[in-house]
Formats: C-alpha cells, sequence, structure tokens
C-alpha cells in the first residue's frame, strides 16, 4: 500500500522528536563529517539543567529547536556542496564558487573539444577503411543525386570521398542558412544508405567556412 | 540514551534531507507530445493537422514536420538520445532523422531511421549533442493522414 507523502515525511519527524524527549538527557552531543570524524556541535545551554518537570520539558524542547536548526545549517551546507560537485567537470576550473555554468567561456571550450575528440575519432575511424569499389562508387553517386535534388536545393560538394562503411563530403557554407535547412532533408534522402552523419565545421584558406560530413552506414549507438 | 537520542536526532535529519533535497534538478526523461510538431516549411502550415494525441498531414503529398527535443541538460553527458513513437498506415510510411546543432548554429550531426515504419512504431535515435546543443527530429509524413507522430521521448 503506498503511504502519502506527508505521512512518510511526518511519521518519522514526529517519533523522533517523542523518542528524543523521552531520551534526552544532558549530555554532549555528537555528529559525523563527511570523512566519518566526530565532530562536536553547539550544545544549548538550556541541556545543562536537570531533566525533569515543565521548565525541563521547555528547555528539552528548545535545545532539539536549536539542534534542528544547527542541522538545517549543516544540510544547507551539504546541499551547496552537492550543487557544487553536480556541475560538469570543465566546470570545475571556474574558481567562483557557483558559477553559472551557462555563462562560462572555459565549459563550453571543453564541450567544443569533447564534439572535435568524437569527429577525430570517426575521421580516424574513415581513413583506416580500405575503399570498396563498388560500394563507394553507387554510394558517391547516390550523395550527388541526393545534393542535386530541388528539395535539397542543388548544394555543391567540394569534395566527395567513399570508402568501404562510410563516406566523407565537403560541403562549402556560403552562411545563408540556405545549407543547415537543407541538411536534415539530405540525411532524409541518404537514410537508406548512409543512416549516421557526424558533422565538423572547417575555416579555409580563403577565410570562408566550410562543413565536413562523414556519413556512415553503421548506425551509432 | 546516547543511541535513542541519536536514533531521533536521524530521522530529523532524514526528513530535512528529504525535504530539503527533494527540489535539485536532475537530468529527467522527457515526453515531448507530437502535437510540438510543426511545419517544416513555410509554405506548408495548413497542411498540417493536430490531434490530440499528435500530428498529421492532411495534403495528398508527403509533408516534413519538425519535432522539438526538449532537454534537462544538467548532465555533462555527451549525446542525445530519443525515441519516435508514431504509427503509418498500411501502405504508408513515416522516415524520421534526429539531428542536433551546437548553440552558435553549427551542425552537429545526425542519426535517420535505417528504413521507413510502417504500422506502429518506437524508434530509437543517437546523435552528438552536449550541454549547449539542441536537437530536433524531422520526419516525413505521408499523405491523406495516412500517418501520425505521436511523441518524442528523450532518454538521459
Amino acid at each position: 500500500m503506498k503511504l502519502p507523502r506527508i505521512t512518510l515525511i511526518a511519521v518519522p519527524m514526529l517519533l523522533g522528536v517523542i523518542l528524543s524527549l523521552t531520551y534526552l538527557r544532558p549530555q554532549p552531543l555528537e555528529k559525523s563529517d563527511r570523512s566519518g570524524s566526530v565532530m562536536p556541535i553547539r550544545a544549548p545551554q538550556s541541556t545543562a539543567v536537570a531533566w525533569g518537570g515543565t521548565t525541563a520539558n521547555v528547555d528539552g524542547i528548545t535545545a532539539l529547536r536549536d539542534q534542528v536548526e544547527s542541522l538545517r545549517a549543516e544540510l544547507s551546507s551539504l546541499r551547496q556542496q552537492m550543487l557544487r560537485q553536480a556541475q560538469p567537470a570543465s566546470a570545475s576550473s571556474d574558481s567562483r564558487a557557483g558559477a553559472d555554468v551557462r555563462l562560462d567561456p572555459l565549459a563550453r571550450a571543453e564541450a567544443a573539444r569533447e564534439h572535435e575528440t568524437h569527429v577525430a575519432s570517426v575521421d580516424a575511424a574513415f581513413r583506416q577503411q580500405a575503399a570498396d569499389p563498388t560500394w563507394s562508387a553507387s554510394t558517391s553517386s547516390a550523395i550527388r543525386t541526393a545534393l542535386s535534388s530541388e528539395e535539397v536545393g542543388n548544394i555543391q560538394a567540394d569534395n566527395i570521398d567513399c570508402r568501404a562503411d562510410s563516406c566523407r563530403v565537403e560541403l562549402r557554407d556560403d552562411g545563408s542558412g540556405s545549407l543547415g535547412k537543407s541538411l536534415p532533408i539530405l540525411a532524409q534522402q541518404l537514410a537508406g544508405a548512409l543512416p549516421s552523419i557526424t558533422a565538423s565545421s572547417i575555416s579555409q584558406a580563403n577565410g570562408d567556412s566550410a562543413l565536413v560530413l562523414y556519413l556512415s552506414r553503421q548506425v551509432e549507438q | 540514551m546516547k543511541t535513542a537520542l541519536s536514533f531521533g536526532l536521524s530521522l530529523v535529519v532524514g526528513t530535512l534531507g528529504s525535504v530539503s533535497f527533494s527540489g535539485e534538478a536532475h537530468a529527467v526523461n522527457s515526453n515531448n507530445s507530437g502535437t510540438a510538431c510543426k511545419n517544416y516549411n513555410a509554405s506548408q502550415v495548413a497542411d498540417i493537422d493536430y490531434l490530440p494525441s499528435g500530428a498529421r498531414n492532411l495534403n495528398a503529398s508527403s509533408r516534413y514536420v519538425v519535432c522539438p527535443v526538449v532537454r534537462s541538460t544538467t548532465s555533462a553527458s555527451y549525446g542525445v538520445s530519443v525515441y519516435v513513437d508514431g504509427f503509418a498506415a498500411a501502405g504508408k510510411t513515416i522516415s524520421c532523422t534526429l539531428y542536433s546543432y551546437d548553440y552558435n548554429g553549427t551542425f552537429l550531426g545526425s542519426q535517420s531511421f535505417p528504413t521507413a515504419r510502417t504500422g506502429t512504431f518506437d524508434q530509437h535515435l543517437s546523435v552528438a549533442g552536449h550541454y549547449w546543443s539542441n536537437a530536433s527530429v524531422l520526419c516525413l509524413l505521408p499523405g491523406s493522414a495516412g500517418g501520425i507522430i505521436y511523441d518524442v521521448d528523450v532518454v538521459q
């Protein structure tokens, strides 16, 4: 049977308070830090009062309240530490506590490097392939046909190089956005033969930008 | 006595902890309804029809729709992984491509259905992507309401 969430929260809390009130004695309090060592925490002065009677009960509750406040502060501190640890590893270079990783140029550069590493591995795998003349010829032809279709927008490729499992295609990007609009449609048209594409943008000697596509018949998982 | 006190405090700590951390953001799965899909080409806006469960194409010819992939990028994981759910009537097919772009408009890559799907399908796709990248799914819907995209479910 599923208990309501409020029950799951309220019952242990109430139980904790009742048990503490029943068994509490004026003893120094201890708790463990993250490293496992025992650290004393602030013991409220009121706990020095002998237990018993109404005044002592009130003092005991006050002591518990103080302890809860102290624990709240500890939890808040731990929460901040967890938030910092949850940031991407690349963001650790930023020493500013609580810095927004979205605004961190180092983290962005790290993400770009990660993609470049991925592209480099795809490029290395492509260059290690021996040529399969039959597949290479038919696939190159299919790519040219797709690029020159009206739907894709009659894109001219600077270079098409197909090996055994994948092709490397260089496309010039004039920056008008027409290439970007066409790319998903090109991917659709080639899906039967080459379902996976990895892309990288490169700068050419004349300052123009070119897009390098690695089209593979292997589906990456 | 000390044990009892510790137990009581532990309960309080556990309670406070559960309350304090319940609001934390995590990378979570996200189910995006097909009703968020739109016409890819401006002139075809009137061809796309919406059902409570998704989007379809009313034109006699096939039409592209583009569906957003809404992600919660709180982790440093590389890549975008989705399942595309839909249905194509007998004799009709649907093919989709998941693609991603960097925050600066750079195309990162794509993955398409290896074969166009007929009937009810739940097709997995994955593509390059990172913290700042965005992804979408482009689907070619058959004409005459012959197919529907139900949703794009992001797995994180």
